[in-house]
């Protein structure tokens, strides 16, 4: 495991913050490499925020809210869905893989969901890593696949 | 600005993964690392150790202890945000601006089994906490003001539901305005005879319920229609047309309870054609008129034959309107007991009673000798005879045979459908109604309140309803929006009240220390795109005709929405704003 690798994680307090902190008292180890970011809803991450996340160096950004339905604040998250799968679309154009974004609703509410999610997506990130060993763009934005990541 | 980092070792169990001498090493050569010795801040000066910071004797040592030094700021690390850090955070937001991070759950109980690792995250979550304090402090703390509440409740709907509303609302003290379209209170109720499971008849609960509303000094507008309820900022803006003309009138909160429509079994098993179909109503109507000794009973049918779902559950109406099979039943008793030489057969698909009073009302209707035949929907029964009824003919759904049941009376049950004054009123309010043309609430969490925002539905406007739950609901309804009015009772006059939206996060902790003001829009930057407007889930956004978007403190739930489709940055919560976000992120991922 590189130490370096980081991932943030947005997540909304009244689900998967929960599940976090059930995380950690249940004492489900996890590798460090991922930061928390709390949010009082996941319809506050803009895209922006995301695209300024990678272009600071992150491997991975998670978005994770409650489930379509249980959304505290009238269905924010769907429209937060949507804005993300544009961004998604948006991440491919300027060379930063798409799955390096990870959005899940409603998926890490409870302690080893939590831990699962995680784990998962950070295997993923390293995976693409070891793939395509290639430099990460930081800073500013340099379209072409060959700054795909730092290794 | 000078910070001060409060550390706590949870009795060691954080210390044991994360030292605390190392980790303040390590946030320093972080620190310097990423800034440089004379780069900008954040600068952290002070690092307190302390052993259980959520005991109120040692957070106040503590804190002491670091005002005396000269900080201004105090960022207190140890448990989770639900553990104790709320609570903790509150105490310490009291005298000084103050900030939490997670380094227990998020870190030191995680990652026992990666040291390093921990601290160096540790590290990172402490300089996330510092930066974001820095940019805290920066966001110039002037709320804009906002309206006063008029402390004033509409209740659209003088039916049962919103008698029940109105009257709850008065006995809690709070100040309700009930507009009736009619000239007389009550609604449906009027018209209905007994009813269940208290068997005392509508229009004595009618009075009673008027009695209520008048004696605690409801307002009561009869004759008045509501044509058009509009979101305002800090509330809402109601056109009443009554007898005083057309009237605009602010309310804090409106409760719509407007009710349902019957519909008439028109054009369906000759009814109006042959004497003795009737719909349920009428015959309910005839059985109140027995009941109190104006009529005969010899004038009730003798052989009277219930027909359910009539006009339901077809491909108008495609749903159950679940107050038929009750009334049906329960009228079936009724007339049980006033001809008790006659029969009463109900033909339904099948008798919906769910819950405990409907299972004792089924229960009771086939003990007292009310006949249940089921038919099979795929052939439509048929009401025989001239002029006057003679029979219905059905499938019967056991034995698959054609069967004559002889009557001298089909009594159609229909259902209730949305009124489309309701439904206008729910538009403007920008209320979703359901694939049936109800209005919804936000079932099955908040089955009255559909967005949180000062709106409340109840009764039969939201899906069909027996009496008893349209009181249940109006009641209901009254007690959410009496919340919402104590919350709005604060108002201090500026954006910092406390959010009444329920359910929130700021609701949790109403001290004043936590109070968080609204989101808020730069008008300089706005350049009036109305994207916020477009996604508030709380109808929060206003844009006036001639300057930047405003956002109604009342009902912002401060999630944060707005700014995350604001294009030029306009929008933004004080406290969380982007740069606060921003710096969280940098720091997270800087190293
Ligand atoms: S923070 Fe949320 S509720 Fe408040 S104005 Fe913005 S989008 Fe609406
Ligand atoms: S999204 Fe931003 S720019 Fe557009 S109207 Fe709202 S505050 Fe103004």
């Amino acid at each position: 495991m590189n130490p370096s690798l980081k991932t943030l994680v947005f997540a909304c307090r009244w689900c998967p913050l929960l599940g976090a902190e059930r995380a950690g008292r249940e004492r489900l180890a996890l590798p460090p490499d991922f930061r928390l970011i709390p949010m009082e809803c996941a319809g506050a991450v803009s895209p922006d925020l995301i695209l300024r996340a990678f272009a600071d160096g992150a491997h991975g950004v998670a978005v994770m809210g409650c489930h379509f339905g249980g959304c505290r604040h009238n269905g924010a998250n769907r429209s937060a869905h949507t804005r993300l799968q544009l961004l998604s679309a948006a991440l491919e154009a300027v060379g930063i893989r798409p799955a390096r974004l990870f959005v899940s609703w409603g998926t890490a509410h409870e302690a080893r969901q939590f831990a699962g999610v995680l784990s998962d997506f950070q295997a993923r990130i390293r995976a693409l890593r070891k793939e395509k060993d290639l430099p990460l763009l930081r800073g500013n934005f340099t379209p072409g696949h060959d700054r795909e990541m730092r290794p | 600005m000078k910070k001060a980092v409060l550390f706590c070792t949870c009795c060691g169990t954080i210390s044991a993964t994360l030292p605390p001498d190392r980790l303040r090493d390590a946030l320093g050569a972080r620190l310097l690392s990423a800034y440089g010795k004379e780069g900008p801040q954040p600068a952290c000066e002070e690092f307190y150790a302390c052993s259980m910071l959520c005991r109120r004797e040692e957070s106040e040592a503590a804190l002491n202890s670091v005002l005396a030094s000269g900080a201004e700021a105090v960022l207190a690390a140890g448990c989770s945000l639900s553990a104790r850090g709320f609570e903790t955070m509150k105490f310490l937001g009291g005298s000084t601006l103050a900030e939490w991070a997670d380094i227990r759950e998020a870190c030191a109980w995680i990652h026992e089994d990666a040291p390093d690792g921990a601290l160096r995250k540790a590290a990172d979550i402490l300089c996330m906490g510092l930066a974001a304090l820095e940019r805290r402090a920066a966001v110039a703390e002037k709320p804009p003001p906002c309206d006063f509440p008029t402390g004033e409740v509409l209740v659209i709907g003088g039916g049962p539901a919103g008698l029940a509303c109105a009257g709850a609302l008065g006995k809690m003290g709070v100040r309700a305005v009930l507009a009736e379209r009619r000239a007389a209170l009550g609604g449906m109720l009027t018209q209905l005879g007994l009813l269940f499971p208290r068997f005392i008849s509508g229009p004595e609960l009618a009075e009673e319920l008027i009695r209520d509303v008048k004696h605690i000094g409801v307002q009561v507008l009869p004759k008045t229609t509501v044509s058009g309820v509009q979101p305002v900022p800090g509330g809402y803006r109601a056109v009443l047309n009554g007898k005083n003309g057309e009237e605009e009138r602010r309310f804090d909160a409106v409760v719509l309870a407007a009710g349902a429509l019957p519909v008439l079994p028109r054009g369906l098993y000759r009814y109006g054609e042959l004497t003795g179909v009737l719909s349920q109503l009428e015959l309910e109507t005839s059985l109140g008129r027995v009941e109190s000794g104006q009529k005969e009973a010899l004038a009730l049918p003798r052989q009277a034959v219930f027909l359910q779902c009539v006009a339901a559950r077809d491909e108008n109406n495609p749903y159950c309107s679940a107050v038929c099979c009750p009334t049906s039943l329960k009228n079936a008793i009724r007339l049980r007991s006033l001809r008790p030489d006659g029969s009463v057969t109900v033909v339904h698909r099948n008798i919906a009673t769910p819950g405990k009073h409907l299972e004792a009302l089924y229960r009771r209707a086939t003990a007292s000798g009310v006949l249940l035949r089921s038919h099979d929907p795929a052939v439509t029964p048929e009401c025989l005879g001239t002029e006057r009824v003679e029979g219905l003919r059905f499938r019967d759904a056991l034995n698959g045979e054609d069967t004559v049941l002889p009557a001298d009376a089909v009594v159609c049950s229909t259902p209730l459908k949305p009124l489309p004054d309701t439904l206008k009123l729910a538009g403007s309010l920008g209320l979703r109604t359901d694939g049936m043309g109800f209005a919804c609430a936000r079932e099955p969490v908040q089955p009255v309140s559909p967005s949180g925002a000062g709106i409340f539905i109840c009764g039969a406007a939201r899906w069909p309803a027996t009496v008893e739950h349209c009181l249940e609901q109006g009641r209901a309804a009254a007690a959410k929006a009496a919340a919402y009015m104590r919350g709005i009772g604060s108002c201090s006059g500026d954006s910092r009240c406390l959010p009444v939206v329920p359910q929130t996060f700021w609701e949790l902790m109403p001290d004043s220390a936590c109070r968080l003001p609204s989101a808020e829009v730069n008008g300089e930057k706005c350049s009036r795109c109305g994207r916020c407007a477009a996604v508030c889930p709380y109808g929060a956004c206003f844009l006036p005709e001639d300057a930047g978007m405003r956002v109604d403190a009342r009902k912002c739930a401060r999630c944060g929405s707005c700014a995350a489709v604001c294009p030029t940055g306009a929008a933004s919560l004080p406290g969380e704003t982007v740069a606060v976000l921003r710096a969280r992120i940098k720091e997270a991922l800087s190293r």
